[in-house]
């Protein structure tokens, strides 16, 4: 009995000793040969040193809990849960920090617990300022987050979005961005925690850091490490358009706290300079080739041209092909080929629908046809197929990325915003909304409409920018407009066609066909010729700005503001009349398009009394 | 130059207020019938609401105030809550109304306007000579000859904004008629986690006398474990927490069954039985954490957190129930000692 004990012992001292070699060959640590643990965790760059900051509160914490982290997260969690429900929100940022500790490497701790503290805790306050402390704790919980794990880009990216758009989208953008700016502290701790926040590329125009200026350097930071080939959850095309949209929106918010100056436009080039760079980035996409956004004119004219080379080399078979392929469906389908026989105004819906389907059927394909040729056309036809599939595609993919970011409004609107014209309209709404708050509705009207008369030549200018904030800021502008007049406008009304555009824009942008308007809008731009002249222009001079501005830049030209808003649409050249001009106006002399010369065109002599509303003076 | 730091007393936390809270609080509707207060759509039910500028109000009932507590000036504080419908005045904070008035309604306080400051403590104080009202007729009143002459009164609260709502709770307001040192409400503080510990520390002693070493802890410990989260234990038995006892919770956690879902094994009488074993083996360990302190109850940490006084009536309950578990123990030791002794 006891040597069968005795050996069962010694056997297992034995295995216990054996095993101890596999493991002294997997555990060696890598500064004594090759662990094979170690080997794997150096190549896949997964050790605690390569993953971030190691902190000895957070190691203690992971060995207190013997191995049972796991349950103590979870209860933490739950906790947590049950403070913010109870509101016992010091608590609750407690625990969170707990959390951290224990779960150090676990990004979504960091992204939904900082998610929790800046966007739902931070509501439940009552006084701003302590609204503010809370969303400033999610950013700090965000940066802490950042030094355990150096190789996750995804919370600089979360830190961009935080301090530039929580701060500076929400509903107290004013005070959180005041907030921010006199924050001396807080733009210290990220100077120590490695983001220059009081470098120049951070501050705004009174020369304290911006939060969406701080906001596009955190973004900065995630392209480095994205560019040094750490990966992010991030589709490239909206990953990096948010640093030059961050200085946009930098733009947007200095001008709607009133620094309408040389130093809005000077934020508008560098951002128009950004969102080109941005163009002309190489961005991954879901298929082979990476696009690049500026290259859409160069991508359409490649398929236009290949197009072009193709049908022409196979136009001998198009015909045979079509006509083949026509029989083959008519034979499998007669309905269908009835359908499309038919004259299109005798046929039903369902024909039409049919007819459609049956068109599109005998459409030959690049490879049907290629394959038609005579054998030695065929392979340079095929390699020509080939080539133009790869150029549709890339085409297709340059056009949905470049919708999916807006980027022709946003080149578009980078450009307008740099001009003075534009700076000048921002300005005047800006001073007329002043004077609505001391009640001095004179003044705001005729600011309101020495405004619009500017914004009109804003638009018709750059059509593009009348669909998203510009459009919609204008709108109100409008609205408010109109309260102070107490009237209806109707087509006398510089900007009706934009009210009219807008509104059927905003009532379902979906149907109402914006390409076909904007396009019109466009053709119309192009005969105005460049805005840089627009001062100098007989159109600039119908507005009532002088001719002999000695600016005509509108780049370096601050507008007296004096223009005269009542000038007659039909004074302006080139511009169709409306069809029953309103009885109550004076009917002015109406000069075709070709009679009139640039010094033809005055000013018209301001009036006694102001008319009920603005005219149009352009179409 | 020659400016002077001045470094005044503590706040906020660093204090040890001693609070005198309403005997009860009740609440007028936007009709001005009573009701139980709104309930804004937070989870928890805690505080409870008053709608801005309608008839709704919270009403607090203080009983048998000790006048010589306050000279000139009754101090208290206010943790009141807002609620916005509108986000409205982004800068300016919800505003309310405040007034002091006898049991019968007779007498009152002039109204007083404050602004609401969220998750802090509002110092806010009233003088005994005050202005107000008797039967609605402008009088200089005294507050605890007029208003209070029997330390009875109410506190009426109102919201001045349209459409805002105030929350609070009975425990919102409370009068403080002094605060005591906050190094003594720390050492308190301290008592508390001692006496914690000493009890652990007598139960240790008493197990040691019957149990092994290795076992001795392991009792320790449950009997810890059941001190801190008895209560899960109770929640079981009385089914507020799903998931049934150990066996269910065994058969659960390989089957992946949520605790949510009825547990379903094809086999109805074993089903029954499973049950009946766990709802046994729930009712002895019920059973057996009654025997042995809520040591959560103990926890006073609390108070010294929050900078309110751990007054002495409650220090004297927990050195009584440590006292009392100190016999206990005592005693069962003494008794294993001795029949260990007459064994040996």
């Amino acid at each position: 009995m006891n040597n069968r004990s005795l050996s069962r012992r010694i056997i297992y001292i034995l295995v216990m000793v054996a095993l101890l070699f596999p493991l002294f060959y997997l555990g060696k640590p890598p500064t004594k040969g090759s662990g094979k643990i170690a080997e794997l965790r150096s190549r896949y760059t997964i050790g605690q040193a390569d993953l971030g900051k190691l902190d000895p509160a957070s190691e203690s914490m992971k060995l207190a809990t013997l191995g049972m982290r796991g349950i103590a997260a979870t209860i933490l969690w739950m906790q947590a849960d049950h403070y913010k429900e109870e509101k016992y929100f010091d608590r609750f940022s407690a625990t969170l920090n707990q959390i951290a500790l224990l779960q150090p490497h676990m990004i979504s701790v960091w992204q939904h617990q900082a998610h929790n503290l800046s966007y739902n805790v931070s509501p439940e306050f009552e006084d701003y300022r302590q609204r503010y402390e809370w969303v400033k704790k999610g950013i700090d919980y965000l940066v802490k987050g950042t030094k355990f794990n150096a190789r996750k880009p995804i919370l600089q990216y979360d830190l961009g979005q935080y301090v530039g758009a929580k701060m500076g989208k929400a509903d107290e953008k004013l005070q959180y961005r005041e907030l921010f700016r006199n924050d001396d502290e807080f733009h210290k701790y990220f100077v120590e925690q490695g983001l220059n926040a009081k470098s120049d590329d951070a501050l705004g125009p009174d020369r304290k850091p911006d939060n969406w200026l701080v906001g596009k350097q955190w973004f900065e930071q995630a392209y480095q490490l994205v560019s040094a080939g750490l990966p992010i959850k991030k589709s490239p095309h909206l990953l990096f358009s948010y640093g030059p949209l961050w200085q946009m929106y930098h733009g947007e918010a200095i001008e709607d706290e009133g620094v309408l100056d040389e130093r809005a436009k000077f934020v508008w080039e560098k951002a128009s300079r950004d969102w080109k760079d941005y163009g002309n980035r190489e961005l991954a996409t879901t298929g082979y080739v990476p696009v690049t956004l500026r290259s859409l004119d160069t991508a359409r004219k490649d398929v236009e041209d290949l197009r072009g080379k193709f049908y022409q080399k196979t136009a001998s078979v198009n015909e045979k092909v079509k006509l083949a392929k026509k029989q083959a469906a008519a034979a499998a389908n007669p309905r269908k080929a009835e359908a499309a026989e038919k004259p299109f105004d005798q046929r039903t819906s369902e024909e039409r629908m049919w007819a459609a389907e049956f068109e599109l059927g005998i459409e030959p394909s690049y490879q049907e046809l290629a394959s038609e040729l005579p054998r030695k056309e065929q392979i340079e036809a095929l390699e020509l197929a080939s080539q133009l599939r790869s150029s549709e595609e890339y085409l297709r993919s340059t056009s949905s990325l470049r919708e999916q970011v807006n980027y022709t409004y946003w080149e578009t609107r980078a450009l307008a915003e740099q001009q003075q014209m534009m700076v000048d309209a921002r300005r005047l709404i800006y001073e007329a909304n002043k004077l609505i708050d001391v009640a001095d509705i004179k003044g705001a009207v005729e600011k309101y409409e020495e405004a619009f008369v500017r914004w009109d030549k804003v638009f018709r200018f750059y059509p593009v920018i009348m669909t998203e904030d510009v459009g919609g800021d204008v709108l109100k502008a409008i609205n408010r407009y109109k309260k102070l007049i107490d009237e209806d406008l109707d087509e006398r009304f510089v900007l009706y066609e934009f009210m009219q555009f807008r509104r059927a824009y905003d009532a379902d942008y979906l149907d109402f066909n914006i390409e076909k308007t904007l396009a019109d809008w466009n053709a119309n731009a192009l005969k105005l010729g460049s805005p840089e002249d627009f001062f100098n222009t007989p159109l600039a001079k119908a507005y009532g700005i002088k001719g002999d501005n000695p600016a005509p830049s509108p780049g370096d030209t601050q507008s007296t503001g004096k223009e005269n808003p009542t000038t007659p649409r039909d004074s302006v050249p080139g511009i169709p009349t409306p069809k029953e001009p309103m009885p109550t106006e004076p009917v002015p002399t109406v000069p075709t398009p070709t009679e009139v010369k640039p010094a033809d065109v005055k000013p018209a002599e301001p009036t006694a009394v102001r008319p009920p509303t603005l005219e149009n003076p352009g179409n | 130059m020659g400016d002077k730091i001045v470094v005044g007393g503590p706040i906020d936390d660093l204090t040890a207020r001693i609070p005198i809270y309403a005997k009860n609080l009740t609440f007028t509707g936007r009709d001005g019938e009573k009701n139980e207060g709104y309930n804004v759509g937070y989870m928890s039910e805690y505080q409870k609401y008053i709608e801005g500028d309608s008839l709704s109000r919270a009403v607090w009932r203080f009983d048998g105030v000790n006048k010589s507590l306050f000279k000139d000036v009754i101090l208290y504080d206010l943790t009141i809550s807002a609620f916005r419908t509108y986000k409205g005045d982004i800068i300016t904070p919800v505003g309310g109304l405040i007034h002091f008035r006898s049991i019968d309604g007779k007498v009152k306080s002039e109204d007083e306007a404050f602004k609401v400051k969220e998750f802090q403590v509002d110092r806010r104080s009233v003088r005994t000579k005050l202005k107000g009202f008797i039967d609605d007729k402008p009088a200089d009143l005294d507050f605890f000859k007029d208003i209070a002459p029997d330390g009875s009164f109410e506190v009426v609260i109102r919201c001045q904004d349209r459409g805002q709502y105030l929350g609070m709770a009975a425990a919102d307001i409370y009068l403080r008629p002094a605060d005591l040192q906050f190094w003594w409400n720390f050492v308190k503080g301290y008592i508390s986690i001692w006496l914690q510990m000493f009890i652990v520390i007598c139960f240790g002693v008493m197990f040691s006398t019957f149990l092994s070493g290795p076992v001795a802890v392991i009792a320790t410990v449950a009997a810890l474990v059941l001190g801190f989260f008895g209560f899960f234990v109770d929640n079981l038995v009385n089914t507020t927490s799903k998931g049934g006892g150990p066996i269910e919770s065994l058969i659960r956690l390989p089957t992946q069954m949520g605790s949510q879902i009825e547990m379903e094994l094809g086999n109805e009488t074993l089903q029954k039985a499973i049950t009946f074993v766990d709802r046994g083996i729930l009712l002895a360990v019920s059973q057996l954490k009654n025997a042995v302190p809520n040591f959560s109850q103990l926890d006073t940490a609390n108070f010294v957190a929050y900078g309110y006084n751990l007054f002495g009536g409650l220090l004297a309950r927990h050195l009584t129930i440590a006292f009392g578990y100190f016999v206990l123990t005592a005693l069962v030791s003494y008794f294993f000692l001795k029949t260990r002794e007459m064994a040996a």
